[in-house]
């Protein structure tokens, strides 16, 4: 399963910097305390999406099971809680 | 004592459309005339009192226009003032440069910027599966989660009330923007800002992955 902090070190590894500006006032990179900031923020975003992907996945696995042991299909299984 | 145009013309300051305006307990300034189409108002910080300022117009005025090409954070400050009560945000053809995540936004003020008491709910409608309403909320959040604009330009207009004054700062977002990576979908968000200080002066954008490029213009709505 995919870490948290496997996450921080592949976003750090594709990004090396952060851009921070407009086109009127100009572009800086982002201070190292920026940056830090921004890796924690984006990293922490990715890895809810993941644990909603992964619980996503589980219920599905959980459900083809089921159905298994039932010996029925997914439609045969709509109609029976209709 | 009848004015007669002598008398007039021998008060009368130098210069056409200048007048005569008393400044102080018997004494009197010339206040020289203004621009062509501004008009007289009070303005107790001024020598005689008044002053000449554009007539309000009282319909939607542009304040700032901002672009953006590539950036991961920006700021825009010193657009909301007390000149106005509600404000809207226009983003135009605003891209996340892919993977793009979500953008989010932060109340700011004298250059701070504001990182807790975000309250917000988010409906999406989805085209994949075609017409799934979704529902997300956080009741106390570190930003306001506006939109995942995606590989795509996109059109969508932000209203905030209240954001320089004293009751809390409230939001209403409707955009045509992509979400979860489906094409065409609706986003519609409401929020509140419940912590303090409640007079904010600007806004801080950022992207939870890839950057941002695009337009965003502030209109102030008059009182």
């Amino acid at each position: 399963m995919i870490t948290l902090e496997t996450i921080k070190a592949e976003i750090r590894a594709n990004n090396p910097t952060f851009r921070f500006g407009t086109d009127q006032e100009g572009y800086r990179d982002f201070t190292p305390e920026e940056y830090e900031a921004h890796i924690e923020m984006v990293a922490q975003y990715q890895y809810a999406k993941h644990l909603e992907q992964v619980a996503e996945a589980e219920k599905l696995e959980q459900k083809a099971i089921l159905l298994e042991r039932l010996g029925i299909t997914d439609e045969e299984a709509k109609l029976l809680l209709s | 004592m009848a004015i007669t145009k002598a008398t007039a013309s021998s008060i009368a300051p130098a210069a056409k459309g200048d007048l005569v305006v008393g400044s102080a307990t018997n004494d009197a300034s010339v206040l020289a005339v203004g621009t062509n189409t501004h008009v007289l108002t009070a303005d107790s910080s001024t020598t005689t009192g008044l002053k000449w300022a554009a007539p309000s117009s009282g319909a939607m005025t542009k304040i700032n226009t901002t672009t953006v090409t590539a950036s991961a954070a920006f700021n825009i400050d010193s657009i909301f003032t007390s000149t106005y009560k509600r404000y809207i945000i226009s983003f135009q053809n605003f891209l996340g440069v892919y993977p793009a995540g979500g953008v989010k936004m932060q109340l700011r003020k004298s250059g701070t910027t504001y990182t807790s008491n975000y309250n917000w709910g988010i409906v999406r409608q989805t085209s994949n599966p075609a017409g799934l309403w979704t529902f997300s909320s956080n009741g106390s959040d570190s930003s306001f989660s506006l939109f995942s604009p995606d590989n795509r330009a996109t059109q969508a207009e932000l209203f905030i009330g209240n954001v320089n004054d004293s009751g809390n700062t409230e939001m209403n977002f409707y955009g045509n923007a992509s979400a979860g990576g489906n094409a065409g979908a609706v986003n519609l968000m409401n929020g509140i800002y419940l912590g303090t200080p409640s007079n904010m002066d600007g806004l801080r954008f950022t992207i939870t992955s890839g950057s941002m490029t695009g337009t965003i213009v502030v209109y102030g709505l008059e009182k």
